[in-house]
């Protein structure tokens, strides 16, 4: 199983080619196109949330879609605003992902759900990152580009910007610079990252887009 | 006439110049700038045989379709500027009288030539789901026209079968049949597997694909937006 | 007080170092990430009434944030709300003006006023820009890629050719007037002339998105390539509808 991407930094799309029996996952929405014997089934997602809700705001529903094929295959995928699609392996402590991000990952790749505290469920972001651990690759679409940073100390990063993090880092939920400059700052939710390990932030995020647009709208 | 598409990595826009005596038409929503001699008219008809729209049909992505068409004095040349409203890429399709295109109506930036019909064709209630608006637009003739699209656009060549997700059509060659159907096996595994409904092409032809879906973007945005009326 | 920026042209961000002294305004909103030395301050400059008139017809947010630091070398990221470019331009005791939504910050001595154009528009859409002066650097965003394009005012009539190669090119030198539809006028210079003009024959009962704006005369004005006005409208059915009932 090949796996081929293709448009970064701009519109990135994965091209997966599949012979019989290879088996991948991706989440909902995301396939563009396939050619060839393929199929796929929704399959709930292991983790917390199992049996709760379907769809959380803004982020992945809690099925994630298992590609099957069973002969010489192709299917292409990407996410589902513009962007960098990014192909990573998990590392043995894991990696965390903001939900709406995850876009795809090979078998062999455990995914559970976190939930990321009330505070976060406020912040349009959606409630939840999913944690990857095991082995294989994992693929994350991000709005924008992405800035991969390596942090040894720490970095404060606006919550609609966070992508995906190491699970060596501390990480903690905040108000950017106390209640006042939140709620007027236009800021909202930061997230604090400490201690060592990579972080991978976006250079847009929705809330920005719409904040942006909202003037030009009719009634 | 020259369609040139101005490479601009993810905001493609193209630039056409034409003289006297071309006709260049392009959805009125697509233009940019104009050279101080052109002629605009803009028109709730399409050019073509069947062509009354109406004027007022609202495709589901919500713009209405106005026709612009431009033209210039007896010898002068005239450049106009367009693009789309998304972020992405743009193609030109050469239609050379031996075929036709049909295209996704919020994917038609323009048309022109010697010779370029286009005529509106109702999609029909049955493929409402498809996402793709409620109509297309057939363009057969001799000329150029110009598609744009959200995302990186792609051209396929088709020769047996294809599956494309709806959301994801930007043009395809009449050569091409196509029926909406289920995603996956079941209509519960459509739903649940956020794929909904698919086009599966068959035959021998070229297809325009586009790397994006705008519905899925357009859901992730709409909810943070203020409410309307 | 250095700055950078970066993934240009469809997602830029500006990176600035901030050191102690060192002070940048922006946008609120558009904080991305920041060191933790970095400080920031809300307020409205210039005062709540300035703060006021300025976020209603302008549609800029009501607080500017200013940032600074007590740490050497302290990184801040800001990024803007539309994808595309961004440009640093600096002023030296100039003025220019700028689409509402395109502020992303400004460093030094930067006043920003709004300037209600809406009785030259011919629909009721109106044009809200803010008028940006003073001596420092202005950042301001695009929605697309952004091309500068420079009048040199000379009087050639109706035929001009105007030098758009085939290529995209940053900058380019036009002679006589430029026309263009009126969303995609970023910036201009407030040397140049404008009018407001709709296509040759609009017929009169098709409600009228296509204002454009005609500049003459000598200056530069920034284009972007994409339209908010046009983005607006596609994301209009995706809104969430009011409901009718406030039980």
């Amino acid at each position: 199983m090949e796996f081929e991407i293709l448009g970064n930094p701009d519109f990135g799309e994965a091209r997966a080619k599949l012979g019989a029996g290879d088996s991948f996952h991706a989440a909902s929405g995301a396939m563009n196109w396939h050619r060839g014997p393929v199929s796929f089934r929704a399959k709930l997602m292991g983790g917390f949330f199992r049996s709760l809700f379907r769809k959380i705001l803004g982020g992945t529903s809690m099925f994630i879609n298992e590609y099957q094929a069973t002969g010489p295959s192709e299917v292409a995928f990407s996410h589902c605003v513009a962007g960098t699609l990014v192909k990573i392996p998990v590392t043995s402590e894991g990696l965390l992902i903001s939900g709406g991000s995850f876009t795809a990952c090979t078998p062999g790749v455990d995914m559970r759900t976190q939930f990321g505290g009330f505070k976060a469920f406020f912040s349009g972001k959606g409630a939840f990152f999913i944690e990857a651990s095991g082995s294989g690759d994992v693929f994350f679409g991000a709005y924008g580009a992405v800035v991969e940073k390596e942090l040894d100390g720490e970095l404060i990063v606006d919550n609609g910007h966070v992508l995906a993090w190491e699970n060596t880092l501390d990480w903690s939920l905040e108000g950017a610079g106390g209640l006042k400059s939140t709620l007027f700052s236009g800021e909202g939710l930061v997230m604090r990252f400490s201690g060592r390990g990579r972080i991978w932030v976006q250079t847009r995020h929705l809330t920005g887009t719409a904040g942006w647009i909202t003037p030009f709208l009719r009634s | 006439m020259k369609f040139n598409i101005l490479e601009t990595g993810a905001f493609q826009s193209a630039l056409v110049e034409f003289e006297h005596g071309e006709e260049l038409f392009s959805e009125s929503g697509a233009m940019v700038r104009a050279s101080g001699n052109v002629e605009m008219d803009v028109s709730t008809r399409s050019r073509g045989k069947s062509g009354i729209m109406g004027g007022l049909k609202r495709m589901i992505s919500g713009e209405s379709f106005f026709v612009s068409t431009y033209k210039v004095g007896p010898g002068e040349k005239g450049e106009v500027g367009l693009a789309p409203v998304l972020p992405g890429e743009m193609k030109t399709i050469s239609l050379d009288g031996s075929t036709t295109w049909v295209c996704s109506g919020g994917s038609f930036i323009a048309a022109g030539g010697d010779d370029v019909e286009m005529e509106t064709r109702f999609q029909g209630f049955g493929n409402v789901f498809s996402g793709e608006g409620l109509f297309f637009l057939e363009l057969s003739g001799v000329g150029d026209a110009l598609v744009g699209g959200f995302g990186a656009l792609h051209e396929i060549e088709v020769s047996g079968e294809f599956t494309l997700d709806t959301g994801h059509l930007i043009a395809y060659e009449k050569t091409l049949e196509y029926k909406i159907s289920k995603a996956a096996s079941s209509l519960t595994q459509s739903f649940l597997s956020g794929e909904g409904f698919v086009m599966k092409f068959e035959g021998h032809g070229k297809l325009i694909v586009q790397t994006h879906d705008v519905t899925g973007f357009g859901k992730r945005l709409g909810p943070l937006l203020p409410e309307r009326e | 007080m250095k700055y950078r920026i970066e993934c240009q042209p469809g997602y830029s961000y500006l990176e600035v170092e901030l050191n102690p002294g060192d002070s940048i305004a922006s946008e609120s909103g558009s904080m991305a990430w920041m060191d933790p030395g970095v400080e920031m301050e809300t307020s409205t400059r210039g005062g709540v009434f300035a703060g006021l008139k300025r976020s209603f017809l302008s549609g800029e947010s009501f607080f500017q944030n200013t940032y600074t630091s007590e740490e050497q070398g302290s990184r801040l990221a800001l990024a803007p709300g539309p994808s595309g470019a961004i440009v640093a331009l600096e002023l030296n005791g100039e003025e220019v003006f700028l689409q509402k939504g395109a502020y992303l910050a400004s460093i030094g001595d930067i006043k920003i006023d709004t300037k209600f154009d809406g009785l030259r528009g011919f629909f009721n859409e109106g044009l809200f820009i803010l008028k940006c002066s003073g001596t420092g650097t202005l950042f301001f965003n695009a929605f697309g890629d952004i091309q500068q394009v420079s009048l040199s005012g000379k009087n050639v009539g109706n035929n001009a050719d105007d030098n758009f190669a085939d290529d995209w090119e940053e900058a380019v030198q036009v002679d006589g007037d430029y026309t263009v539809d009126n969303g995609y006028a970023v910036a201009w210079d407030p040397s140049l002339d404008y009018r407001l003009t709709t296509g040759r024959k609009i017929r009169s009962f098709l409600f009228g998105d296509q204002i454009m704006l005609r500049f003459s005369g000598e200056g530069r004005v920034w284009v972007q390539s994409r339209s908010p006005q046009a983005f607006a409208s596609w994301i209009h059915p995706f809104r969430r509808v009011k409901s009718k009932n406030n039980n």
